[in-house]
């Protein structure tokens, strides 16, 4: 915290006003509404409504289509955040290494960023549509793919789809770190290792740690939150509710299906996950590395 | 950033000038879209011609399950529409609203306001599918289709076969052929509906304890303690390991493709799909659904009603119920009947539709709107003609996330009849826990 | 000359990269410009064909729903207003919050900074039922502002600005104090001319969160005249080539304005590095 400040004073609540205003009525008013629904059961309408204790948790424990969910939400962003972040420092390393063209190959790069998941779930639609999808049909000469029947194959789908637009993100922020390690710093190391690759994984990538956590938490929230449009516009979970983040089952059985009480307790256990891995950041992870 | 902020507030003001309309204004939500969605802005259009006093406005919500859990989202929120189309597998969630007064049942929308159309003028087997317990007419049946099977005439010719199967014996019996000629026997375009929900009343049998929900809340599915049902499901992943049967996946589009590029000879789809195939699909004929022999001992009955009914929302005025009351009348009428039959291919509803389309001969020039009608008024049957089971479109969930695993051999057919089972006793008595 | 075998390499591998972002968009563009028939008989097509004006015409222009007069025109300006307005309401309210956390000594400052920072944790998504019966209860729905202000009450942006403001150095404020700035100000004459290019990266990131919303609007507008472009994929309809061309305008904007500003989006995010 900063040692100059203001005195806690009026004005400090009337800067705080306008945010906390729109958080506190569009916010934590429907979340007040979400914990009322997990502990009550009511018809779709709102009728009928009674107070149920834990019924809604034991509900979704007991249902394996919500351990399936909560294995693929896993399996996914972790699959999501290596293969991006991977893929992204690759490029971020080759970027800066060019002389010529940085800022070109910058452009180039950084747009898909920009494209909504649900587009990108529209797009990848067309190349795994069984009538004329490119990539449906170069896997399927390849193995038998086929998304509506392997819960493998879907996978692949889903990681393609995913990946594709975040790799964008995870460039241009290890491009920026990359950037921000000072020359000096760069020119020692040379003296003291000849080895360009040795020296990148001695040197360069402890010093890029801060922004490697940053981007995993990043990642990890896209897949679980943000792959909700591409979900719903590519396998909307087939085979068999496999592909089906927690976001995107709380919403089909809320939603879809009306049960507003089964929708609430998985809504309550997704927000603890979030926070439980936020705590896990900020107390583990944060004061671990040193930034620069 | 000044002139970026006065673009925007100049913007801003602009677009709240919205539409003012001095006659009543009546919306009407609904789940249809594309060319299905253009004739029922196209009957409202229609409508609001013919007179002066009211305005019907339609509001396309994207799908069916879009539509009604828009509908039920804006109820609870109080900005619900007067009429809204909700799907078969959403009656039983409707029908029990009418005590809570969410829903005015149609009779006795008709009894205070006047509609000239009776009960009784509409199709038996359509309006005790939307009725109450007790036999009162609660949505106004609209867009009502069964489901039907399109053969492709030239495949069956180039084989060498010359009427289409009856039975699915006899298709078990032909299918080898038209495989051997390198197409696709048969391809589906939705589990629940066409092979789970419309193979019980196919073949005249009970898909529900209390009699179908009629008699009493219903607590379990019957699918595993079935034979011919588990049967059934033996011999289509049978067929589906020999090739005789392709599974596209659960998009009703990607099964029915096979079949517009002349690739499958048969497909099980909707009555109302044949209008996107006129002109693609060079000479197909519309049938009923075969049936097992060996089950019904030759005899046919009737399937359930698919499709949508209108329901009539509480908590608006008199005076735009009776503008409600008046479309009502207007879309009721043998013309407007006739024509969404014919545009759509959905069965006509009305008893006055039919006789007018039989007065001018209209089954003679378009023979493919005949099967709807003819499969939907067989007689015989001893089952109720619908289902009265609440969250049933969870429950159509829980039905596709074991056809997978069943067809790809990851679990038994009992095992996942009986998955299905479960999972649906488990919602079926949630549902009864809020009544 | 290892130094340019590396640099080849380099280049190989970022030419790779390039080739994957741009090919799929690339090919859906192509094809847009193509009859249907070409892409239900030899699919997605590498090459322009001869129905650009034709297909983008009759996407730009064709008046859907009741009305007629929703047409994809219509569509743009209702996500341009949104985004516009997210992100201007988001980094405004943003700002001011990030500086109440940072530049007052108070001792509720951690409970408000979780306040604040608890609500990322809760997308939309998994409150979308409740969100929508608050803005009915407030009567917002069908109105810009019940397009906007919802999606604007996100803290990401706080965050970044509270990140930010740490940063600046002490003595500003210790100046500023000696010059007799109240905390009104400082914010006005200090603070924000020092968070130029921060602004103008949350405005960006704002605009193409606002823009690429999907669920929400969806939802909260029963009347046509508010639809958007992103929610109108799930409303369109036309031949295989129409969708096609609509996917490709309706990614024309963020990418326009992601590669117009750039240099500020980047500046700005990674300031505080």
């Amino acid at each position: 915290m900063k040692k100059v400040q203001f005195k806690s004073s009026y004005s400090q609540y009337l800067f705080l006003a306008p945010q906390l205003g729109i958080l506190l009525i569009f916010l934590y008013w429907p979340i007040i509404q979400t914990f009322r629904d997990a502990f009550t059961m009511q018809d779709a309408f709102g009728f009928g409504t009674q107070f149920v204790w834990f019924d809604n948790f034991l509900f979704i424990f007991d249902d394996p289509a919500y351990w399936i969910a909560f294995k693929f939400t896993i399996i996914y962003s972790f699959v999501i955040t290596l293969i991006t972040a991977s893929i992204g420092l690759l490029l971020a390393v080759q970027a800066n290494n060019v002389m010529h063209g940085k800022s070109a190959y910058k452009t180039l790069l950084i747009w898909p960023y920009a494209i909504a998941p649900a587009v990108v779930g529209v797009m990848a639609n067309y190349f795994f549509s069984e009538r004329f999808g490119l990539l449906y049909h170069l896997f399927n000469n390849l193995w038998g793919f086929n998304w509506y029947e392997s819960v493998f194959d879907s996978y692949i789908y889903l990681i393609i789809a995913g990946s594709w637009k975040q790799i964008s993100a995870n460039f241009i922020f290890f491009l920026a770190g990359l950037q921000a390690i000072q020359r000096s710093v760069i020119e020692a190391s040379m003296i003291d290792c000849k080895n360009s690759i040795r020296r990148f994984w001695t040197i360069t990538f402890p010093l890029l740690m801060p922004t490697t956590f940053f981007l995993i938490i990043i990642n990890i929230t896209y897949a679980f939150f943000d792959t909700f449009g591409i979900i719903d516009t590519t396998t909307i979970g087939a085979p068999s509710g496999e592909t089906r983040t927690l976001v995107y089952k709380a919403y089909m059985d809320g939603f879809r299906g009306l049960d507003l009480g089964s929708a609430g307790a998985q809504s309550i256990m997704m927000m603890f996950i979030v926070l439980f891995i936020t705590i896990f950041q900020f107390r583990y992870i944060e004061g671990r590395i040193h930034y620069n | 950033m000044k002139k970026i902020l006065s673009i925007f507030t100049i913007l801003f003001t602009f677009s709240f000038t919205s539409h003012s309309y001095s006659k009543t204004e009546i919306h009407w939500w609904y789940g249809n879209s594309g060319f299905l969605g253009d004739v029922i802005i196209e009957i409202a259009n229609r409508f609001n011609a013919s007179q002066d006093q009211y305005t019907v406005i339609p509001t396309g919500k994207g799908s069916y399950e879009d539509n009604m859990a828009a509908t039920i989202a804006a109820f609870r929120a109080g900005d619900q529409p007067h009429y809204s189309q909700v799907y078969d597998a959403g009656a039983a969630i409707m029908v029990a609203q009418v005590k809570n007064g969410v829903v005015i049942g149609f009779e006795e929308m008709a009894e205070k306001y006047g509609i000239k159309v009776d009960a009784d003028n509409y199709i038996p087997g359509i309006k005790n599918f939307y009725a109450d317990s007790d036999g009162k007419m609660i949505g106004v049946p609209f867009n009502s289709s069964t489901c039907l099977m399109y053969a492709n005439m030239d495949i069956l010719k180039e084989v060498g076969i010359e009427s289409v199967p009856k039975t699915y014996e006899e298709f078990e019996a032909m299918a080898p052929k038209i495989k051997a000629a390198g197409y696709i026997p048969l391809v589906q375009s939705h589990f629940p509906w066409i092979w789970t929900e419309n193979f019980f009343s196919r073949h005249n049998l009970l898909m529900t304890d209390g009699n179908n929900g009629y008699d009493a809340v219903p607590t379990k599915t019957l699918f595993a303690e079935t034979d011919a049902f588990v049967m059934h499901w033996k011999k289509v992943k049978e067929w589906y390991e020999k090739g005789l049967y392709g599974y596209k996946g659960r998009a009703w589009g990607d099964n029915q493709a096979p079949f517009i590029a002349g690739e499958a000879a048969f497909w099980f789809g909707s009555a109302a799909s044949f209008g996107g195939m006129k002109g693609v699909v060079p000479n197909f004929t519309v049938n009923h659904i075969p049936y097992w022999d060996s089950v019904t001992g030759g005899k046919e009955y009737p399937t359930f009603i698919g499709g949508a009914a209108n329901w009539i929302l509480n908590g608006h005025t008199e005076e735009e119920y009776k503008g409600l009351a008046k479309f009502i009348e207007f879309m009721g009428s043998p013309e407007m009947d006739l024509y969404y039959h014919n545009m759509t291919g959905y069965s006509a509803v009305t008893k006055g539709g039919i006789e007018l389309a039989e007065t001018i001969n209209f089954y003679r020039a378009s023979p493919y709107h005949k099967a709807v009608g003819e499969q939907l008024s067989l007689e015989g049957s001893t089952i109720p003609g619908g289902y009265r089971a609440g969250n049933w479109p969870q429950i159509r969930e829980v039905i596709y996330e074991n056809v997978e695993p069943m067809l790809n051999g990851k679990i038994s057919i009992e095992k996942g009849l009986k998955n299905m089972d479960k999972g649906a006793a488990k919602l079926l008595k949630q549902f009864a826990k809020t009544l | 000359m290892t130094r340019l075998i590396t640099s080849g390499f380099s280049h190989f591998i970022l030419f790779i990269g390039i080739f994957i972002m741009i090919v799929p968009v690339w090919m859906i563009f192509a094809s847009s410009t193509h009859s249907g028939l070409t892409i239900n008989t030899q699919g997605l097509q590498m090459f322009l064909g001869d129905s650009f004006y034709e297909n983008y015409l009759r996407v730009l222009l064709y008046k859907g729903g009741f009305f007629k007069e929703i047409t994809a025109l219509k569509m743009f300006l209702n996500s341009f207003i949104m985004a516009t307005g997210v992100a201007i309401l988001s980094v405004i309210t943003s700002l001011m919050a990030a500086y109440a956390l940072v530049y007052f000594r108070t001792k509720y400052a951690t409970l408000l900074f979780w306040m604040i920072f608890v609500t990322i944790l809760v997308p939309l998504e998994l409150r979308i039922f409740p969100t929508y019966s608050v803005m009915a209860e407030l009567n917002l729905v069908n109105s810009y502002f019940g397009l906007i202000v919802p999606i604007s009450a996100s803290a990401i942006a706080t965050l970044f600005f509270r990140q930010f403001y740490k940063t600046v150095p002490d003595e500003l404020l210790e100046s500023a104090k000696l010059d007799g700035a109240n905390t009104w100000r400082f914010f006005i004459d200090f603070l924000l001319p020092l968070s130029k290019t921060m602004i103008v990266a949350m405005l960006i990131f704002m605009f193409v969160f606002g823009y690429n919303q999907y669920l929400w609007p969806l939802l909260v507008t029963s009347s046509e005249q508010y639809w958007t472009v992103v929610m109108g994929l799930k409303m369109m309809s036309g031949s295989i080539v129409h969708r096609f061309a609509f996917v490709m305008m309706s990614m024309v904007p963020p990418i326009l304005i992601i590669i117009v500003l750039q240099k500020h989006f980047i500046k700005g995010v990674f300031q505080d590095k």
